[in-house]
């Protein structure tokens, strides 16, 4: 066997499962496991065909369209796994900004959590938890603190978000992302 | 005889893949192979189909998959050899069940050919 077709039916493995949303194990496991399968069958071919170019042509027929199994094997990998990538992936750029942009909001909703009560007790001396060690000089700071982080994430974010997806349209004016790096 | 291929065989495949596992442990190509065979070469399916179904299946608990230790011509790519567990027998049994159902109640329907 020539080093190409082991080569040429690895670049198919990719096409199949680089952009699948799963993990990297994952993902590993099933290019090993595919890339045998393709062997053994490039195999048999091989010694049925007598040539090279046909026997991992027949191959790939076999196996089928790349981009039909990709859609097959992204609906089997689970999809916790799916939405854990989906959010903390390192290659979904867009989905990270858009988690942090929501970080930002959770951090602004949690600093008026802090700022309302410091609020109350500005006009009602009398505190409304007795036990309560936070006076309005820890509470107020903090929430403004938390707040103004939060606003600044939200902002940044939203900022980084809009300028991908305006380079990622310029980038790809017919919208072809299906295939991409494999990690 | 008319083929069967992977559009006739979805909802079923999975239960294909128990019921060949059943005559023991195979590996992604031996599946296909005995699939072949018990289908008297009518079953045409893409061979990389199958292991959606197998990681399907597999998520599912109903068959168990270790790495096969030899890579002899294989450039040392590995297979995964399944076996069933016992989960996958008993939803064997359940699907072997749903199916006579199945053909008991469509072929009555249908009637036997003329």
């Amino acid at each position: 066997m020539s080093d190409a077709v082991p080569t040429d039916l690895a670049a198919y493995i990719e096409r199949a499962i680089g952009a699948i949303p799963a993990s990297a194990s994952r993902k590993r496991r099933m290019r090993e496991e595919l890339l045998a399968h393709l062997l053994d069958i490039y195999d048999e071919e091989l010694e049925r065909l007598h040539d090279e170019r046909t026997a991992a042509a027949r191959t790939k027929q076999r196996f089928g369209l790349p981009d039909d199994l990709r859609n097959e094997l992204t609906a089997a990998v689970p999809w916790v796994e799916r939405l854990f990538l989906l959010l903390f992936g390192k290659g979904n750029l867009m989905a990270r900004w858009l988690w942090m942009y929501f970080v930002g909001v959770l951090a602004v909703f949690v600093g008026f959590g802090f700022i309302l009560p410091a609020i109350q007790q500005l006009r009602d001396p009398a505190p409304i938890m007795p036990n309560n060690r936070f006076g309005i000089g820890v509470l107020m700071p903090f929430g403004v603190v938390l707040s103004v982080v939060g606003v600044l994430l939200m902002g940044y974010n939203l900022r980084k978000g809009f300028r991908l997806r305006r380079s990622r349209s310029t980038s790809r004016p017919n919208g072809d992302n299906s295939v991409n790096a494999a990690n | 005889m008319q083929n069967i291929n992977g559009d006739m065989l979805r909802g079923h495949l999975e239960t294909l893949i128990l019921s060949t596992l059943d005559q023991g442990q195979a590996h992604g190509l031996e599946i296909i192979r005995r699939l072949h065979e018990s289908g008297c070469g009518a079953l045409r399916l893409k061979e990389g189909s199958l292991y959606p179904a197998l990681y399907r299946l597999e998520n599912a608990g109903l068959v168990h998959a270790a790495w096969e230790e030899e890579t002899k011509g294989r450039r040392g790519a590995r297979r995964r050899i399944y076996r069933l567990t016992a989960k996958g027998t008993k939803e064997l049994n359940k699907g072997r069940e749903a199916w006579r159902h199945f053909v008991a109640v469509i072929g009555g329907i249908l009637g036997e050919p003329a």
